[in-house]
């Protein structure tokens, strides 16, 4: 588990994250929603970062031990980071990318070891056709999935130390992608969680991405928590509203075992009169 | 696309053949027989010292130091993720020319008393801190709290080098005619007085170094992706950062300090070998200094051979065959597809 106990981040003057309380639990699905700015990236980096950027207070355990205490190449092993998006400061290969996912174990794997790891990784993300693509020739979405098997990579243990826990930390995932991709993407995510244990934690955007596949939810505004717990408990009209400034309805999804949420405008009855919205 | 294994064969032959075409190529021409009559020991005395006190010293202080500066080269533009960037930009070469200016300017006064080895290296000694000392400071200046601010570095880099640039031109602006003369031949390089001092010197070192750069390969591949990247992969970015560096200068202030300021190796030999082999540090580094090695060889041979008796400082050639050949990949790669 990753808990982050009072997590403070001040950054030129600025309070970015201002007291927040977290936890990422292995084999769940923890996500981070909120308004532009409202802190989520700078969350998402002091759980996973040993020295962050800015002035910072509070304190990040991982399974028990203190962050700054791990060896870097041991949570190297132990968690991975999606980041928004990477530019690279010289064109590499997709493959080469996702190769670098598994420089924290280099030299316990053989050549042979490494290329098939790369290959299955390739081929789960269906990157097989671009392997020897340059990588900054890629549009946003394909980028993203190279990311990813590079993060996959990098937790992949085969078998060795199973006990250990893994986590994966997503920030915005979906925001490159096309609908379909971002639910594959949130598939594959949430798979990783209920089939290997993973601990997977997201900032993410859409309201029912999030209502569809998350376990967790944390809302934050301002740097500041607003509610955080399971989906059930905390997926409600007033959280949204006092997060988002907007309106919504909250049915039953005719289709899935979750909620189906609609954003209706909120207070801005002059722009459009005849479609104001309803309070209900 | 070729194996890195031929590729790697392919530079060792043209280091090769280069390194006997330099031996037997210069103003007094050697034959194939005289040359192997030479380098069994059966040669004539002139031809014996010609090839083994003359030629080779020379010709291996070329391979040294046309390794490490593409080397170098190619790690800077690693670390700074900037393909302009050169070991220059850290401070070394404007420190080292700062030095040696004033060496070369002030040593008569300063050094009467000295023993004469002392004079005679003396230029070399002051480059070599001088580097040293810039590399320092630029160091300092951008380090802090424990953590190694890149673009601090980089801009520090370029401020220091203009204090130094400037310090220097007030050199130059006091120095006698013979003096600038010693200047202009020292910032445009030179292998012309190549002993086997010298190479034992910077051979060692600069093997060595290279060994140590190349353990960073990894990360600096890992570099590619950000310091934030690399950091989470679980390498320790400012380790990694400190060690390119202190090597960096290490090597580059070897060199310019045995043979002055020598442009354009550390800047295209990399980026021809991106062009072709791709950016994979774990093959560019060996690669790079392979192929600079070869590079200053030939540009070598050449400076001693066009306008013989007398020669061309190496800077220029450097320059001249570097930069108009740098153009033409940029141009072509610029049609063919994205360059960064």
């Amino acid at each position: 588990m990753i808990r982050g106990t009072n997590l403070t981040v001040r950054l030129g003057g600025r309070v970015i994250l201002d007291g927040v309380d977290c936890t990422v639990r292995p084999g769940r699905v923890t996500v981070v929603m909120g308004k532009n700015g409202a802190g989520k990236s700078t969350l998402l980096n002091r759980l996973a970062s040993r020295n962050s950027e800015g002035a910072v207070a509070g304190a990040v355990e991982v399974d028990g031990r203190c962050l700054s205490v791990y060896d870097p190449k041991e949570l190297g092993r132990k968690r991975a980071v999606l980041a928004q998006s990477v530019h690279l400061g010289f064109p590499l290969s997709v493959a080469e990318v996702v190769e670098i996912g598994c420089y924290g174990r280099y030299d316990a794997l053989t050549t042979r070891q490494r290329r098939e790891r790369v290959r299955h990784y390739l081929d789960l993300l269906e990157l097989t056709d671009l392997r020897d693509r340059s990588y900054p020739t890629l549009s946003g979405g394909e980028q993203k999935r190279v990311l990813l098997a590079k993060c996959l990579l990098q937790l992949d243990h085969d078998g060795t130390d199973q006990k250990t826990n893994h986590y994966l930390l997503l920030d915005e995932p979906t925001a490159a992608l096309d609908v379909e991709q971002q639910y594959r993407f949130v598939h594959l995510a949430t798979g990783l969680a209920r089939e290997r244990g993973m601990g997977v934690f997201a900032v993410l955007h859409d309201l029912n991405l999030a209502a569809r596949f998350a376990d967790d939810l944390i809302f934050l505004k301002g740097g500041k928590l607003v509610a955080a717990g399971p989906k059930a408990s905390v997926l409600t009209k007033t959280i949204i509203r006092t997060t988002f400034d907007v309106d919504c309805l909250i049915q039953a999804h005719p289709r899935a075992d979750c909620p189906l949420i609609t954003t209706l405008p909120y207070e801005q009855p002059n722009l459009a009169p005849a479609c104001a919205p309803q309070r209900t | 696309m070729k194996s890195n294994a031929s590729v790697l064969a392919s530079l060792l032959i043209l280091l090769l053949a280069l390194l006997i075409g330099g031996v037997m190529t210069g103003a007094y021409e050697l034959s194939a027989t005289e040359l192997w009559w030479a380098l069994t020991g059966r040669a004539e005395e002139l031809e014996h010292f010609l090839v083994w006190q003359v030629r080779m010293p020379r010709l291996v202080l070329a391979v040294v130091v046309g390794a490490a500066l593409a080397l170098t080269g190619a790690a800077t533009q690693g670390l700074f993720r900037n393909p302009l960037a050169e070991p220059t930009l850290i401070g070394v070469t404007s420190g080292a020319m700062l030095f040696a200016v004033l060496m070369l300017v002030l040593s008569a006064r300063l050094l009467a008393g000295f023993p004469l080895w002392m004079q005679q290296i003396s230029v070399s000694l002051a480059a070599f801190a001088g580097a040293l000392l810039t590399t320092g400071i630029v160091y300092r200046l951008a380090a802090g709290r424990g953590r190694l601010n890149v673009t601090t570095m980089l801009l520090a880099g370029i401020a220091i080098a203009a204090l130094a640039g400037a310090f220097t031109g007030l050199m130059v602006y006091q120095s006698t005619e013979s003096q600038l003369r010693d200047i202009t031949f020292w910032s445009l390089g030179s292998l012309g007085g190549a002993n086997w001092t010298q190479v034992a010197i910077a051979a060692p070192l600069i093997v060595v170094g290279g060994y140590f750069l190349r353990r960073d390969a990894l990360a600096l591949n890992a570099f590619l992706l950000g310091e934030r990247e690399a950091a989470q992969l679980g390498f320790r970015v400012d380790r990694v950062k400190r060690r390119v560096i202190v090597w960096v200068a290490l090597l580059v202030g070897v060199c310019i300090s045995l043979t002055g300021l020598i442009g354009f190796v550390g800047l295209v030999i990399p980026h021809l070998l991106r062009l072709w082999r791709g950016t994979d540090y774990r093959q560019l580094l060996l690669f790079s200094g392979l192929l600079g090695a070869s590079f200053l060889l030939g540009a070598d041979t050449l400076a001693r051979t066009i306008v013989a008796p007398a020669e061309l400082p190496i800077g220029i050639l450097t320059a001249l065959v570097g930069a108009p050949f740098f153009l033409w990949l940029l141009l072509r790669e610029r049609r063919k597809t994205v360059f960064l």
